[in-house]
C-alpha cells in the first residue's frame, strides 16, 4: 500500500477484482461483470445497480478512465481501461496479498 | 418502465452513466421490466444517495421557503412539501403504521388489476384477436356438449359461411420426436395451413405454413412453440431447417413462433392437418361423423357475431338435409360461434371478480383506518392549526397543507404498495394459470404503475379532505394554554362512523372467506369413492407407429402389467384408459339396451372405460352385484362389460342389470353385463359421477393407457420400478404424467383451496386493521372522558360498571358495523354463487359464524381501554381539572 496515500481506504475485493480484469484489456459494464465473476469463480457478482457505484468510485480515485465509447450499430458501449496509477496500486496490492498469502501457505 | 428506478441514483450520477446502466440491466436482467432489477436499481440507488449526499437531504429539509413572491404557488407545495416531510419524520409511529396499511391496500389491488388487465380487459394478443370467435357443434343429447368438427364439416363451412373469412382447425395430438439428444413425446398441434395467418401470429424465427405444406404428399414440415423451443432447443437460433424423425417420416422445422398464449392447449410442435396421419387415414378424413376437431373462424371485417351465428344457423340447416343420418333430429345438433375472449376467460371471471371485490373492500377499510389515524393526529395538532387560523390563514391555505401532507403519505404508501405488488404478483400469476392460458400476459407494465399512481392519488386527495370537513370555529378555546387535545364532539362522531363502515367491509370479507373455506371443507369430504392411498398412476402412450394393431399393443401391456406385478411391494397392478378426477366431460358415447323399448328423444349415453380384471381390487372400488373381469375375459370368449352404480339406477331402476345385453359401437356388438361396481367421481370431486360402462382392456387394447400401480412401497421406487419396466420392454417408451391418487386429489383441490387462502389472508388483514382500528378509537374516547369516569368513580361507582360502559359504547359501533355489513355479505355471497359447493351462497352457518368472530375480536379490541378507564384514579382524574 506504500504508493497509496494512507488516508485513502484500501481496495474492496469488488474492486481489486476490477483492476484484474482491465488489466488485460479494456471492456465494457456487461463484460466487466462476466469477467469479474470469472476471476472469482462466480464468488463476486457485481449487481447492475452497484457496478457503476463502484466504477463511479475507481474513476474518481483515477484508478481507470473511459478508454472509449465505441458505438455498433444502434448500441453505444463505454469501455474502461486501467490507468498507470491503477496499475501500480493493484500491483501493490498484490504483492501485499502474496506475501500474506505466501506467510499462510508457508506454515 | 426502468428508467423511474434509475431516479434513486443523484441527478450527477445518472447523467454520468444512466445510459450505461440501463443498457448493463438490459443486458443482465433482460429486455422489458423485471421487479429484480427495479429492486437492485432502487437499493443501490438509495444507497449512492445516502453516500453522496447526506447532506444535501438535510439541507432541503431546512431550507426556510424565502423564494421570491413570483413563484408563490410553486414555493408553497415546496414549502409545504418541506413541512410535511419534516412532520412526517418527527412522527415516526404514524407515518409507518399509515405507509404500512397504505402498501398493503394499494399493493393488494395494484396487483389484482395487474391479473384483471392481463386477463379480462386487454385485447387478445393476436392481430385479429377481436373478429375470432370458437364455432361449437353442441349436441342435445349429451347436455349440449360440444361435440367438435368432423373434416369434412370444417371443408363445408369454409366454403358455405359468408360471415367468416377464414376457418380453421386444431386438434391435438401426441408423438415421439426423434433426432434429439433422446427420444421425446411432443404435444402436438395439428393445424390448418392458415391457422396462424387467422389468429395474426408471426413466427420469430423463419416462417409458419405456407397452403402448399398442407396438400397431399407435401414434404412434411413443424413450426415449434416458442415454449418448446426455450425449453428443449435453449433458444438455439439456428434451430430452422434442422430435421426430425416423427411418425417414420422426416420432418424439417421452418418457424418458430413468437410467444403467445398456449391456446387451445399446451402445445410443443405444430404440423399442418394434412401430416396428421390420423385425421387423415380413411375412418376419419371420409366420415362425417368423425367429430373432435376444435375449429375457430374469423368474422369478416364489419360482420357482427349475431349476423355469423344467423350465417352459420343456415349452413348447419343445409348440412342437416343433405345429409340427415350424420345428425339424427333425435339427437338435436346446432351449430354456433363465441367470442375468443370470452372463452379464454370464462372460467377465470368469477374468482378474479370476487378477489377485485375483496381487495376494494380491503381498500376501504385501509382509507378508514388511515383517515381514522389522520384525525387522531389532526385533534393533537389543533394548537397549531389555531395558531395559523390565528395569523391569518384561510382554511383554504389550511387544506392545501393538508394535502400535500397526505399526497406525500399516499405517494409513498403507493410506491411500497407497487413493491409488495411485485413481491406477490409471481404467486397471483401461477394460481390465475389454473384458469386461464391468458395468466402468461400478467406483469407489471405501465398501465398497471399508472392504475396504481392514480389510485395513490386519488386516496391521498380523499384522505387529505376528509379531516378537514368538520367545522371549526373554536379559535379561542384552542388557543388555550392547556386546551391541550381537546376534542370537537364531530371529530368523535365521524372518527365512529369510520369504524362502523369498517366493520361492515371486516364482515362482508369475513363471509367471502368464509364461504370459501366451508366450500373446501365439503369439497375435502368428499368422498371420490375409491381408496387412495399408496396409488401410483402414470400414463403410456405408445407410438402408434410400432403398435398399429390390437395384436401388437396387448403383449406389451400384458408383459408390463406381469413384469411391475411382481416387483417386490407392489400389490396389484392394472390399465385403464383415464385416472379419476378427471376434467373430462361425462356420458360421451351412445348405447342401446337389447329388449328395451327405443324411448322418445335422444339415445341414452354413458361413459366408456377400459379396464384390465384386477383394476376395481387396484382403484378399490367395491363390487357390488355379480363379478369382475377375469383373464378369460376376452376375444374369442363372448364380450362383457361392468356398469357402475348410477347406470344401473339410471337405466334399470331397481331391476337386477347382471345378464342384460347392450348394443355399443353404433349397434355392430352386443355386450353382456356381469357386474356392477359402486360410483367413483371421473370427472371432478365436484360433479356428479357419471353413467359408467366398463369394458375388458383385452378386448380393444388402447395404446394411451395409464397404469395403475398399489404398492406397499414409497411413491418413488414404484416409479422407478415403473420407469425400469417400460424401458426394459421398449427403450423409446416415455412414461408421463406420473402421480400417485393422493397428489391427483389434492391437484383437483388447488383452485378451491387457493382462493380460500387468498380471500382467508385478505379477511385475516381486514379484520386485524379494524380490530387495531376499533381500539385505537375506544382508547380515544376514553382518553376524552378520563375526568367524567373519575367523578363517576369518586360518586361511588364500581370499576366493573365503568368496564361495562366502555365496553357497552364499542360493542355498539361493532353491532351496527354488523347490521350494515349483513348487506355487504349478501352482496359477496351473490358474486360467489358460482364458487361454493356443498352449501347456499347465504349459509346462516357462515353468515352466524363471521358475526360471532368479528363481535368477539371487537370486544377484545374493546376490552384494553375499557380496563384502563375501570382503572382510573379518581383522585388523579379530578385534579387534573
Amino acid at each position: 500500500m506504500s504508493i497509496l496515500d494512507p488516508s485513502t481506504p484500501p481496495l474492496k475485493p469488488a474492486e481489486l477484482f476490477v483492476l484484474a480484469a482491465l488489466h488485460a484489456a479494456p471492456l465494457h459494464g456487461y463484460g466487466l461483470t462476466q469477467e469479474v465473476a470469472a476471476r472469482s469463480q462466480g464468488r463476486i457478482q457485481i449487481r447492475p445497480g452497484n457496478l457503476y457505484r463502484v466504477l463511479d468510485r475507481m474513476l474518481e480515485r483515477g484508478l481507470i478512465e473511459v478508454h472509449e465509447r465505441a458505438s455498433a450499430g444502434d448500441e453505444r458501449r463505454t469501455y474502461y481501461r486501467i490507468t498507470s496509477l491503477g496499475r501500480r496500486v493493484a500491483q501493490a496490492e498484490a504483492r501485499l496479498l502474496a506475501e500474506v498469502i505466501g506467510d499462510l501457505l508457508a506454515t | 418502465m426502468l428508467r423511474l428506478f434509475l431516479r434513486a441514483y443523484p441527478k450527477s450520477f445518472r447523467q454520468k452513466h444512466g445510459e450505461d446502466l440501463m443498457r448493463l440491466c438490459r443486458d443482465v436482467y433482460g429486455p422489458g421490466f423485471s421487479p429484480r432489477a427495479a429492486l437492485d436499481l432502487l437499493w443501490n440507488g438509495l444507497r449512492e444517495r445516502v453516500g453522496a449526499a447526506p447532506r444535501d437531504f438535510g439541507e432541503w429539509l431546512e431550507r426556510p421557503a424565502r423564494e421570491g413572491r413570483g413563484e408563490r404557488v410553486l414555493a408553497t407545495i415546496l414549502y409545504d412539501a418541506r413541512y410535511g416531510v419534516r412532520g412526517l419524520l418527527a412522527s415516526r409511529g404514524f407515518t409507518a403504521a399509515i405507509l404500512l396499511t397504505l402498501a398493503l391496500g394499494i399493493g393488494a389491488n395494484t396487483a389484482i388489476f395487474s391479473v384483471i388487465d392481463a386477463v379480462l380487459l386487454r385485447p387478445l394478443p393476436y392481430a385479429h384477436g377481436d373478429r375470432l370467435v370458437h364455432l361449437q357443434q353442441p349436441v342435445q343429447a349429451s347436455s349440449g356438449l360440444n361435440a367438435g368438427f368432423s373434416p369434412l364439416e370444417v371443408k363445408d363451412y369454409r366454403e358455405q359461411s359468408r360471415a367468416l373469412d377464414a376457418v380453421v382447425e386444431y386438434h391435438q395430438m401426441q408423438f415421439t420426436l426423434l433426432g434429439g439428444a433422446e427420444a421425446q413425446r411432443v404435444e402436438t398441434g395439428v393445424v390448418s395451413a392458415n391457422f396462424f395467418d387467422a389468429f395474426g401470429v408471426r413466427p420469430l424465427l423463419g416462417r409458419t405454413f405456407l397452403p402448399q405444406d398442407d396438400v397431399q404428399g407435401a414434404a412434411p414440415v413443424l413450426v415449434l412453440s416458442y415454449e418448446y423451443w426455450q425449453r428443449a432447443y435453449r433458444a438455439d437460433p439456428s434451430i430452422v431447417g434442422k430435421t426430425f424423425t416423427m411418425n417414420d417420416r422426416v420432418h424439417q422445422v421452418v418457424g418458430v413462433l413468437a410467444p403467445m398464449p398456449q391456446y387451445p392447449g399446451v402445445t410443443d410442435v405444430f404440423m399442418p392437418s394434412v401430416a396428421c396421419p390420423f385425421r387423415n387415414g380413411a375412418s376419419w378424413a371420409q366420415n362425417r361423423t368423425a367429430r373432435g376437431l376444435t375449429v375457430f373462424g374469423r368474422l369478416r371485417p364489419g360482420v357482427t357475431l349475431a349476423a355469423a351465428q344467423k350465417d352459420l344457423a343456415q349452413v348447419a340447416e343445409r348440412l342437416h338435409a343433405a345429409w340427415p343420418d350424420a345428425y339424427p333430429r333425435t339427437d338435436g345438433y346446432t351449430t354456433t360461434a363465441a367470442g375468443l375472449r370470452d372463452e379464454l376467460t370464462r372460467s377465470a371471471r368469477p374468482t378474479l371478480i370476487v378477489l377485485l371485490a375483496t381487495t376494494l373492500f380491503l381498500l376501504v377499510i385501509v382509507c378508514a383506518n388511515v383517515a381514522n389515524l389522520t384525525m387522531a393526529r389532526l385533534v393533537r395538532r389543533e394548537r397549531e392549526m389555531a395558531v395559523r387560523t390565528a395569523l391569518g390563514a384561510t382554511r383554504l391555505r389550511l387544506l392545501q397543507l393538508l394535502l400535500t401532507e397526505n399526497l406525500i403519505l399516499a405517494l409513498a404508501g403507493g410506491i411500497l404498495g407497487v413493491l409488495v405488488a411485485a413481491w406477490g404478483l409471481e404467486a397471483l400469476a401461477a394460481f390465475a394459470a389454473r384458469f386461464t392460458t391468458r395468466a402468461s400476459e400478467i406483469r407489471l407494465d405501465g398501465r398497471v404503475l399508472l392504475f396504481a399512481c392514480g389510485l395513490s392519488l386519488f386516496t391521498g386527495v380523499l384522505l387529505g379532505c376528509l379531516p378537514a370537513l368538520p367545522a371549526r370555529a373554536n379559535l379561542a378555546a384552542d388557543l388555550k394554554e392547556g386546551a391541550g387535545a381537546t376534542a370537537h364532539p364531530s371529530h368523535l362522531r365521524a372518527r365512529s362512523a369510520l369504524i362502523v363502515s369498517q366493520v361492515a367491509v371486516s364482515f362482508a370479507l369475513l363471509i367471502g372467506a368464509g364461504l370459501m373455506l366451508r366450500s373446501l371443507l365439503n369439497l375435502q369430504s368428499v368422498d371420490a369413492g375409491f381408496d387412495l392411498e399408496n396409488v401410483l398412476t402414470a400414463r403410456i402412450d405408445l407410438n402408434w407407429t410400432r403398435y398399429r394393431t390390437a395384436e401388437q399393443i396387448r403383449p406389451f401391456a400384458e408383459r408390463l402389467l406381469d413384469r411391475v406385478r411382481v416387483e417386490p411391494g407392489v400389490i396389484s397392478a392394472a390399465l385403464t384408459g383415464s385416472v379419476p378426477l378427471n376434467d373430462t366431460n361425462p356420458n360421451g358415447a351412445q348405447f342401446e339396451i337389447e329388449g328395451a323399448e327405443p324411448a322418445e328423444g335422444p339415445r341414452p349415453r354413458a361413459d366408456f372405460e377400459t379396464a384390465t380384471p384386477e383394476y376395481f381390487q387396484t382403484m378399490g372400488i367395491p363390487l357390488l352385484g355379480g363379478r369382475a373381469f377375469t383373464a378369460m375375459d376376452r376375444a374369442p370368449s363372448a364380450p362383457v362389460a361392468m356398469v357402475n352404480q348410477s347406470f344401473a339406477r339410471h337405466f334399470f331402476k331397481g331391476m337386477d342389470p347382471i345378464g342384460r345385453r347392450l348394443k355399443v359401437d353404433s349397434g355392430r356388438t352386443l355386450v353382456q353385463i356381469v357386474g356392477i361396481v359402486a360410483d367413483i367421481k371421473q370427472h371432478g370431486l365436484e360433479r356428479e359421477p357419471g353413467d359408467e360402462i366398463y369394458v375388458p382392456y383385452a378386448f380393444t387394447p388402447y395404446r394411451d393407457v395409464r397404469l395403475i400401480v398399489r404398492s406397499r412401497a414409497s411413491a418413488a421406487e414404484v416409479e422407478r420400478t415403473v420407469r425400469t419396466a417400460v424401458k426394459e420392454l421398449d427403450p423409446q417408451q416415455p412414461v408421463t404424467e406420473v402421480r400417485t391418487l393422493a397428489q391427483v386429489r389434492a391437484d383437483n383441490l388447488a383452485s378451491p383451496r387457493l382462493t380460500a387462502l387468498l380471500l382467508g389472508a385478505f379477511a385475516l388483514l381486514a379484520i386485524c386493521i379494524t380490530a387495531a382500528g376499533i381500539a385505537g378509537v375506544i382508547a380515544y374516547s376514553v382518553s376524552q372522558r378520563t375526568q367524567e369516569i373519575g367523578i363517576r368513580l369518586a360518586l361511588g361507582a364500581e370499576p366493573s360498571s365503568v368496564l361495562a360502559m366502555v365496553l357497552r359504547q364499542g360493542m355498539a359501533l361493532v353491532g351496527l358495523g354488523l347490521a350494515l355489513g349483513v348487506l355487504g355479505g349478501l352482496a359477496i355471497s351473490r358474486v360467489m354463487s358460482g364458487l361454493v359447493f356443498g352449501i347456499a351462497a347465504q349459509d346462516p352457518v357462515t353468515f352466524v359464524l363471521g358475526a360471532a368472530v368479528l363481535a368477539a375480536v371487537g370486544a377484545v379490541a374493546c376490552l384494553l381501554p375499557a380496563r384502563r378507564a375501570a382503572e382510573v384514579d379518581p383522585m388523579i382524574a379530578l385534579r387534573s381539572t
